[in-house]
């Protein structure tokens, strides 16, 4: 990564007690990335964030945010959207667009205006004037949306941006991600929902317990997860677990003929299916049916923070 | 300063702009002047006594009850305003042949127990003893009726006076004389303008007096509102996006001074319709007195102070409510705070008496009493390195007020739990944990 990042952080910790929330967390974000912030519940992300925005100061540590030592500093250039809906129930979208984007310098004509077409474009211009406390979750979720990027921020920061949207709203969510980021803002968003990040992402990171277990981009991560390969025939275990880049044979459910076995190779991380594959013709193995497995960030995911669930795994016969 | 007063516009509109605030403008003037005539009212409207009088004493027409009748039956009856004047009605039945006040009690009694309590039932007066010592028992049907014991009792003095002078040989012109020989003590003082003290020269003092409890009361309700509106924003996370947006003092700062502007506007629209309503009103007491508010600098003080309550206390009732997700826990929070509130109350009645005294005046000097007192000591004429004392330490207490509040604002809108001191200290000072 070259080049000034949108965001650093060094060895940043934050302690709540005896307890450490975040320890010792390290990345850089380039400007105009899309960077997932991926961790099980409590993994830290929420309070990284808030580090980041200047709202918790962290235990130890040094960060950049877009040059500055804190996002206080630079508050008028990021775009915050919290977990919750965070607006007045009261105010209508136009009206909360103008008053957070007059915060932040827009001129409330400007932000009004700029609020309607972009609520048009996510298919809720006929809310502009209705009071958030009587729009739906998703709605408001949306509302709020509008709000956070009403003054163009150069660091969009998103807690859990996914959480209460229907799909359509979800895939308005996504294309307006990569818009903005094409204009080239960076965007830092936080998920346990592993198919937006491995949609969107660049770049993602890992966090589990308040501590880094991956940094790097998404093709990175997968790699890091073992392909898996659903063998079925006339096969033995011992034969298929000779077989090269395999670590693992787990049963896989009943097979198609009787007499035949169905089983769930797993592949040693960087293993290629294909070669496994190649190698069980060659060794003349009775291969009826074979279904090659690509890792995916969820099971990246599973693995890296050691939460993935095992199968049970066949016994040598 | 920009966001500041965007933020200020937000609290003062969001109040402003609703039916409750124009409602609340027109019944609030409404209010007052009912709560004025109210009492006048509701003695209006109150039965009028009944007195039934048994005289035992055998006397006869020159005896105490006949004098008594007279005096009721005309009105005359001493100490009784016109509104509650008694009205004479006969003995209940069964009451002759009745010689000692004990048989009188006991027939009385078994009467009252007749009666519906509803129905205005007679107070009844039994007198007995000899000319020279007049016994009066006064019967009522319900101990919380009022009392009027002691306005017979006047009369019945006066009968016993009169009987007695005129026992001394004194003619009716004498003892009449007498009667009128009271007199009368005037006050003068070097601080009345015309020299003789009258209620005129105690009306500034009363004004404050007034203006003192709008104070209080403002200030108290305004503290509440903000006090509502950080935990609204706090429970629905709005408090979140305003951090990431202004700092923590503007977010304070423009929320109070918002609803301030919001009570300073109420306090302009009564000041403008009392002003236009004293120079309607003719010449005399009541126009006095509202010279005595609208003169003097007395709003322009009221107002000042008004200022300043409202950062010092709705500082800290904010940076309390940044802690609490439920209105009910920012009440139970700021409970002894409102209570701090309700000591010049008290003290104020004190300062209506003495508004020199020692306790007043160093009450009048402690910061949190300074906004609702000192309008009182300005009023009797406090000396200005008083005045300028009690501004000087109101100022550094409202700064400190304004500080503590900020901080408390920021650690509580981003935690959960009850304010911890410590942990507001150390967001203060910047220390990392």
């Amino acid at each position: 990564m070259t080049g000034v990042p949108a965001l650093e952080l060094d060895e940043l910790t934050r302690t709540f007690g005896d307890r450490a929330v975040v320890e010792a967390l390290s990345f850089r974000v380039a400007p105009g990335a899309v960077f997932g912030f991926l961790g099980p519940n409590g993994a830290g992300k929420t309070t990284t964030l808030r580090m980041i925005l200047g709202l918790v100061a962290p235990s130890s540590g040094r960060m950049s945010v877009l040059g500055a030592s804190d996002g206080r500093r630079v508050r008028d250039r990021i775009g915050f959207l919290p977990e919750e809906r965070g607006l007045h129930p009261r105010m209508t979208p136009l009206q909360a667009a103008a008053f957070l984007g007059g915060l932040k310098g827009v001129a409330p004509a400007v932000a009004r205006r700029k609020a309607r077409t972009m609520l048009e474009q996510l298919g809720l211009g006929y809310a502009a004037n209705t009071q958030i406390r009587r729009l739906s979750k998703g709605m408001a979720q949306q509302a709020a949306l509008v709000c956070t990027l009403i003054h163009d921020p150069e660091l969009i920061i998103l807690d859990e941006p996914f959480s209460g949207l229907d799909p359509t709203h979800q895939q308005g969510l996504e294309a307006l991600i990569r818009e903005r980021s094409s204009k080239g803002a960076t965007i830092v968003f936080s998920t346990h929902v592993m198919s937006h990040a491995e949609r969107l992402c660049d770049q993602v990171l890992l966090l589990a317990g308040g501590r880094k277990v991956f940094d790097g981009t998404v093709q990175e991560a997968r790699s890091r997860a073992p392909g898996r390969l659903v063998l079925e025939g006339g096969l033995e275990v011992t034969d298929v677990r000779g077989l090269p880049g395999v670590i693992a044979v787990n049963a896989a459910g009943s097979a198609a003929n009787d007499g035949d076995l169905r089983l769930e190779v797993e592949l040693a991380p960087g293993a290629e299916a294909h070669e496994t594959l190649s190698a069980a013709f060659r060794g003349g193995l009775a291969v009826r049916r074979f279904e090659s497995r690509q890792p995916g960030l969820h099971e990246a995911f599973l693995l890296l923070t050691g939460a993935g669930p095992r199968l049970p795994e066949v016994a040598g016969a | 300063m920009r966001r500041l007063l965007l933020i200020l516009r937000r609290e003062y509109l969001a109040y402003l702009l609703t039916p409750g605030f124009f409602i609340a403008l027109v019944t609030l003037p409404l209010v007052l002047g009912v709560t004025a005539i109210l009492p006048s009212l509701l003695s209006r409207h109150t039965p009028a006594p009944r007195v039934a009088i048994l005289d035992l004493t055998g006397i006869g027409a020159e005896g105490p009850g006949r004098y008594l009748e007279a005096k009721i039956r005309e009105g005359r009856t001493r100490n009784l305003p016109q509104e509650q004047a008694a009205v004479l009605t006969p003995p209940p039945p069964g009451m002759s042949g009745v010689k000692t006040p004990q048989e009188a009690g006991e027939r009385i009694q078994a009467f009252y127990r007749e009666q519906d309590p509803d129905a205005n039932p007679p107070i009844i007066l039994v007198l007995a003893g000899g000319a020279d010592a007049v016994e009066a028992r006064l019967w009522t049907p319900r101990a919380r009726l009022i009392d009027l014991s002691g306005s017979l009792e006047d009369d019945l003095s006066e009968w016993s006076r009169d009987r007695r002078m005129t026992a001394l040989g004194l003619s009716e012109a004498d003892i009449r004389q007498v009667f009128e020989a009271g007199i009368d003590v005037e006050t003068y003082s070097p601080e009345s303008r015309t020299g003789r003290v009258t209620l005129t020269d105690r009306l500034p003092q009363l004004a404050a007096l007034g203006v003192s409890y709008l104070l209080v009361t403002l200030i108290l309700a305004g503290s509440g509102m903000i006090l509502t509106s950080v935990v609204e924003e706090k429970s629905s996370r709005v408090i979140e996006v305003l951090v990431t947006s202004a700092h923590p003092a503007e977010l304070l700062l423009g929320k109070v001074l918002g609803v301030m502007c919001l009570f300073l506007t109420v306090l302009g629209v009564l000041a403008g319709v009392g002003i236009l309503a004293a120079g309607q009103l003719p010449a005399g007491l009541i126009r006095e007195a509202a010279g005595a508010i609208f003169d003097n600098g007395l709003l322009g003080w009221a107002t000042l102070f008004l200022v300043f309550g409202f950062l010092l206390y709705g500082s800290i009732f904010a940076g309390l409510a940044a802690f609490c997700e439920t209105p009910r826990e920012a009440q139970s929070l700021a409970t002894p705070l409102s209570l701090l509130m309700l000591v010049p109350l008290i003290l104020v009645v004190s300062a209506l008496q003495a508004p020199d005294s020692p306790v007043i005046r160093a009450a009048a000097l402690f910061p949190p009493f300074t906004p609702f007192l000192m309008l009182l000591r300005i009023a009797d004429g406090a000396p200005a390195w008083e005045v300028a004392t009690g501004l000087a330490l109101m100022a550094v207490t409202t700064a400190g007020a304004i500080w503590i509040g900020v901080q408390a604002y920021r650690t509580g809108a981003l935690t959960q739990g009850p304010p911890r001191l410590v942990a507001i200290l150390r967001n203060a000072l910047g220390l990392r944990a």
